[in-house]
C-alpha cells in the first residue's frame, strides 16, 4: 500500500535530515517506526502526508508510492483525500472548538453521512461521546489523545500515521489507547504506521518494525524478531516502563550504546 | 438633547464601528494578519460602488449586486496579489504590506476621485435626509438602517460559523493552520474566502457611511477607530467586535456631548483610542479575546 523508496529530505534546501530512507507498510498491517529524539521519524511522516511543505521541507530524492501513485511533495489537503491521515505529535487539538467540532473538522474531506461517521468514531472511543460538547483544550491528556486519533479516523483513512500517541500518558491509558488502535486496525482494516519511542508498547502491537537513527533506517524486521533482539532490549531497558519520558541519564546511556546501530 | 437620544445615536454609530471591526477581525482570525489597510478598503469599496452605480441606468438592486461583485473581486485580488506570495514568510511581512496598501489605496482614490472628493450626494437608496420620530427621539434613517443591517450581518456570521462547513473550516484555520491543513481544510481557499468576506462587509459599512455623510476622501480614518474597537473586543472575537463597537459608540457620543463643551472639543474623535489604552492595560487580550488554554 505504502512504499517509501530511498528518500532524501531537506529543510530550507540545506538541512539534510533523511538519507536513503526506505520502508513499506503493507495493506491492513501495523508497522512501527522507532528511534530516539531527532532521528527523523516525524520528518518521515510529514514526507508521506505532504506536511513538509509547511516547514519549507522537501523530498529531494527518491519516491513515495501510495497504492501505485507517487505522492512525495504532494499537498497535504489532497493526501488526506487519498486516504492517508496523519495524527501529529503533541495532541494538537483545536483547543477552542468542542470535541465534536474537532471531529467534524476531521471529516472535512468526507462527503456523505457525517452523523454515521461520528457514531463510528464514538464507537471506538466511547469516552469522547461523554465529552462531545466540552471545549477540547480543557479535556484531559488521554481524552485529547483519543480526540486527535478519532479526528484522524473521521477522514476514513486506509492508512493512519500516528506520531508518538503514548507520549506523556499514564501506562493504563497507553494500554487502553493501543487496544483501541488494534481494534481500529482489525475493524476498519486501517493500516497503521506507528511512530514510537516506547518500543515495547509499539512492538507488542506491530507486525513489523523499523529503527531509525540520524536520518537513516538502521534496523528492521518482524516485530517478534525485534522484540528478542538483544540490542533493542538493552536500548530500551530504561524506557520500558510504558510512557515514561527519557531522562538525561538514559539518553547518555543510549549514546554510549550507540555503536551497535552505527 | 437628552441622554437617551445620545446613547441611541451612539449605538447606531457604534454598530458601524463594529461592522468594520468585524471585517478586520475575520482577516485577523483566519490569517493572523493585522490589516492596517482596513479603513482605506472601506473607502475604496464605497467609491467603487459609487462609480458602478453612476455607470448607467440599471435598477438600484442591480447596481448593488454589481458593487458586491466588485468588492469581492477586490478582496480576492488583494489576497492573491499581496498576501498569497507571502505565505510562509514571517508575519511581519504581510502586516507591513497592509501598511503600504493603506497609503496606496488612499493615493489611488485621490488620483481617480480627487476631483469629486467631497461629493456629498451619495444616496442611492434615497434615505439620507429621512428621519424617524418616536416621541421625543429622532432617529436618522441611514443610521437606523446601518444598525439593523449590522445586527443581521453579525447574526448571519454566527450562524455561518456554527453550521456551515466552510465556517467550521475557517474556525479550524483560525486555531492552527497546520492542523487545519493536515485534516484536509483548504487553507488557501479559506484565506481567499475570508478576504472576500471582509471586503464585502467593508462595502456594506462604506455604503451606510456614505449614506450618512456622503463621500469624502477622509473616510479611511474610520479604520483607525475600528481597529481600536477590534482590539478592545479582543482582536479574534466576533461578538467582541460588536459589543466593543456599540460600547465605544455610546461612550464617544457621551464624551462628545458632555465633556467636549468644557474642553473646547476634539475629545470625541480620540475617545476610542483612550478607551483602548485603558482596556489593554487591564486586559491585554481585550474584553473577549481568546487566551491560549493552559491546562494544568
Ligand atoms: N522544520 C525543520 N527545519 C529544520 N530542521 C528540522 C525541522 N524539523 C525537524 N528538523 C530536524 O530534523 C531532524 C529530525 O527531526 P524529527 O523528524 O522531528 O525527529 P523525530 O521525530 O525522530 O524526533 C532533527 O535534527 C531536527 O532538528
Ligand atoms: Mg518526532
Amino acid at each position: 500500500m505504502l512504499a517509501i523508496n530511498n528518500i532524501e529530505v531537506k529543510y530550507s534546501d540545506i538541512i539534510l535530515v533523511l538519507r536513503g530512507v526506505s520502508l513499506e507498510v503493507p495493506d491492513e498491517e501495523i508497522v512501527s517506526l522507532m528511534g530516539n529524539n531527532g532521528a527523523g521519524k516525524t520528518t518521515t511522516l510529514k514526507a508521506i502526508s505532504g506536511m513538509l511543505a509547511t516547514e519549507l521541507g522537501k523530498v529531494t530524492e527518491g519516491s513515495i508510492m501510495f497504492n501505485g501513485k507517487r505522492i512525495e511533495n504532494g499537498d497535504a489537503e489532497v493526501t488526506v483525500g487519498l486516504g492517508i491521515a496523519q495524527v501529529m505529535e503533541g495532541r494538537r487539538t483545536l483547543e477552542h472548538l468542542t470535541v465534536e467540532e474537532n471531529l467534524r473538522v476531521g471529516g472535512y474531506k468526507v462527503s456523505g453521512d457525517a452523523k454515521k461517521n461520528l457514531e463510528r468514531v464514538y464507537g471506538y472511543f466511547p469516552r469522547l461521546r461523554d465529552v462531545r460538547n466540552s471545549t477540547a483544550g480543557y479535556c484531559s491528556g488521554g481524552e485529547q489523545q483519543m480526540l486527535v486519533i478519532g479526528r484522524g479516523l473521521m477522514a476514513r483513512p486506509t492508512l493512519m500515521l500516528l506520531d508518538e500517541p503514548s507520549l506523556g500518558l499514564a501506562p493504563l491509558l497507553v494500554e487502553e489507547i493501543f487496544g483501541i488502535l488494534k481494534s481500529i486496525n482489525q475493524g476498519a482494516k486501517t493500516a497503521l504506521l506507528l511512530v514510537e519511542q516506547n518500543a515495547l508498547a509499539a512492538l507488542s502491537l506491530a507486525n513489523y518494525g523499523y529503527v531509525m537513527e540520524n536520518g537513516r533506517v538502521v534496523l528492521d524486521g518482524a516485530a517478534e524478531k525485534l522484540k528478542n533482539n538483544e540490542d533493542i532490549k538493552e536500548f530500551y531497558l530504561g524506557l520500558n516502563e510504558v510512557g515514561k519520558r527519557k531522562s538525561y541519564r538514559e539518553v547518555k546511556h543510549y549514546r554510549r550504546r550507540k555503536r551497535w546501530l552505527g | 438633547m437628552n441622554t437617551l437620544q445620545i446613547c441611541l445615536w451612539g449605538l447606531q454609530i457604534g454598530a458601524i464601528y463594529g461592522l468594520i471591526a468585524l471585517a478586520f477581525v475575520l482577516v485577523y482570525k483566519a490569517t493572523k494578519v493585522i490589516n492596517f489597510a482596513q479603513g482605506s478598503i472601506v473607502m475604496l469599496t464605497i467609491y467603487l460602488c459609487h462609480a458602478v452605480i453612476s455607470l448607467g441606468t440599471f435598477p438600484i438592486w442591480a447596481g448593488l449586486l454589481l458593487s458586491a461583485g466588485v468588492a469581492i473581486g477586490l478582496g480576492l485580488a488583494i489576497n492573491r496579489l499581496f498576501m498569497h506570495p507571502l505565505v510562509g514568510q514571517p508575519l511581519i511581512a504581510p502586516v507591513m504590506v497592509t501598511i503600504a496598501l493603506l497609503g496606496l489605496i488612499q493615493g489611488l482614490c485621490i488620483m481617480v476621485w480627487g476631483d469629486i472628493g467631497g461629493c456629498r450626494n451619495f444616496d442611492p437608496l434615497g434615505i439620507s435626509a429621512g428621519a424617524l420620530h418616536i416621541g421625543q427621539i429622532v432617529l436618522l434613517k441611514p443610521h437606523t438602517l446601518g444598525f439593523i443591517v449590522t445586527l443581521v450581518l453579525f447574526g448571519l456570521c454566527a450562524l455561518f460559523f456554527k453550521y456551515a462547513k466552510l465556517g467550521l473550516g475557517m474556525r479550524a484555520t483560525a486555531e492552527d493552520h497546520q492542523v487545519a491543513k493536515v485534516l484536509g481544510v483548504p487553507v488557501m481557499f479559506v484565506f481567499a474566502a475570508v478576504w472576500a468576506l471582509a471586503t464585502l462587509i467593508s462595502l456594506v459599512a462604506g455604503f451606510i457611511l456614505g449614506s450618512m455623510n456622503g463621500l469624502e476622501l477622509g473616510i479611511w480614518q474610520i479604520g483607525i477607530k475600528a481597529i481600536a474597537v477590534a482590539i478592545i473586543g479582543g482582536l479574534d472575537s466576533i461578538p467582541g467586535a460588536l459589543i466593543a463597537g456599540l460600547m465605544v459608540g455610546v461612550l464617544e457620543q457621551l464624551a462628545g456631548a458632555y465633556i467636549d463643551p468644557y474642553i473646547g472639543g476634539g475629545l470625541m474623535d480620540v475617545f476610542p483610542l483612550i478607551i483602548m489604552c485603558i482596556i489593554i492595560y487591564f486586559r491585554p487580550y481585550g474584553l473577549f479575546g481568546l487566551e491560549r488554554i493552559e491546562r494544568v
